[in-house]
């Protein structure tokens, strides 16, 4: 078997047990991390904010189609990724291949990384001391970026004080195999795009 | 190669009806445009009604031992949802007054809602007099707090840090 269909196999296989597995991709937890007074949990295909362990947030029906959609999207790019890297002898198994293993989790951390810094202004609009009570929200939802959440005192109790409490925002490892799947079907993808380069005949002298 | 266009139109087609499916079953059964959208934010009413001040000082006791003081604190919980501390100690100063001292929890406590019980926390005087300390009480004067606590609330557990540079807790 070629080089770039067994990384296309492995790729696919990865992405397909991902798929299936449920999980969060991303995770704020917010106190100790066994027992969490606060836990988000956010996947392509899953969504979940619990307080004091108590769901608080049930995703509408649109996000729940659209988690489905994309689940199953993730299922089927990976059986298609499997199928045409085991189909070796027909010249159309290089259009099951494809690279949807490594645009979702690319797609995902952009999302979280733009929806971390937006979260702020858009509270804001709700709450507009927010930046005063919480100076490091923004912080916070980084993932990696801080492990604490400040709370400033005084607007909430008039006490001259801050409290810091614990918070983490972090991609889980169901991400990080996700994110693995994708760079092995991209290896695969240039090996291939090298060996379809060296198979063509080389382009004709230009005219005189 | 028509075999293969039309394999390209068919994983077109079925990429197409896995996003289109199951957002128009999804739509049909929400019923309405708002219900589809719309995510629901479901709060338990004990968290709803919460209030940090639940947690109430009904009586304080101490006894002195050289420059240990160990306070006994009646506490009730006057609030919806289980409270208590799993660990408590840090830094208790008076800059009026040059005292300084450290505190901490004797044993964690839980309290479920309208419970009460007697808390053992134990001050270690570094500076300052004993008649520095009744002043300080006496003239309800600020104090600085700084540290570190696990807040217990129901099962979960809020480990905190504390920094607190003008209070008057009397």
């Amino acid at each position: 078997m070629e080089k770039f269909r067994i990384l296309y196999l492995i790729g696919g296989i990865l992405f397909l047990i991902v798929s299936l597995i449920s999980g969060a991709w991303w995770e704020l937890i917010g106190g100790g991390a066994s027992k969490p007074v606060l836990y988000v949990g956010f996947s392509p295909f899953d969504f979940k904010a619990e307080l004091l362990g108590s769901q608080i947030i049930k995703a509408s029906p649109l996000m729940t189609a659209l988690f489905l959609s994309e689940r199953l999207l993730a299922i089927f790019g990976s059986v298609t990724i499997i199928a045409g890297s085991l189909l070796r002898g027909k010249t159309w198994s290089r259009r099951l291949l494809n690279l949807k293993p490594l645009t979702t989790p690319i797609g995902f951390g952009a999302i979280i990384l733009i929806g971390a810094i937006l979260a702020v202004p858009l509270v804001k609009l709700l709450y507009p001391y927010i930046d005063q009570v919480l100076p490091d929200l923004r912080e916070a939802l980084i993932p990696y970026a801080s492990r604490y959440l400040t709370i400033n005192l005084y607007l909430i109790t008039h006490i001259n004080g801050s409290i810091k409490v614990r918070i983490v925002s972090q991609f889980t490892i169901n991400f990080w195999l996700a994110l693995v799947a994708g760079a092995l079907c991209l290896a695969g993808a240039i090996i291939r795009r090298r060996e379809t380069r060296t198979e063509l005949p080389p382009p004709p002298p230009p005219p005189a | 190669m028509n075999s293969e266009k039309a394999l390209v139109w068919s994983l077109r087609i079925i990429t197409i009806t896995i996003v289109l499916v199951p957002l128009v079953y999804y739509y049909f059964v929400s019923g309405s445009l708002l219900n589809f959208i719309m995510p629901s934010l479901t709060i338990p009413p004990s968290i709803r009604s919460f209030n940090p001040g639940s947690l109430r000082i009904t009586s304080v006791d101490y006894s002195v031992a050289g420059n240990t003081y160990l306070l006994s604190i009646g506490v009730y919980n006057a609030g919806s949802m289980g409270i208590g501390l799993k660990e408590a100690s840090g830094i208790i100063s008076a800059p009026s007054l040059n005292i300084r001292g450290r505190f901490s929890l004797q044993s964690p406590f839980f309290l479920e809602p309208n419970e009460e019980e007697r808390i053992g926390i134990t001050f270690l005087l570094e500076s300052g007099t004993e008649s520095d300390l009744a002043t300080l009480v006496s003239q309800r004067l600020p104090v600085e707090i700084s540290g570190g606590a696990t807040l217990v609330l129901d099962s979960a557990e809020l480990p905190l840090n504390v920094s607190i540079s003008s209070w008057s807790p009397w």
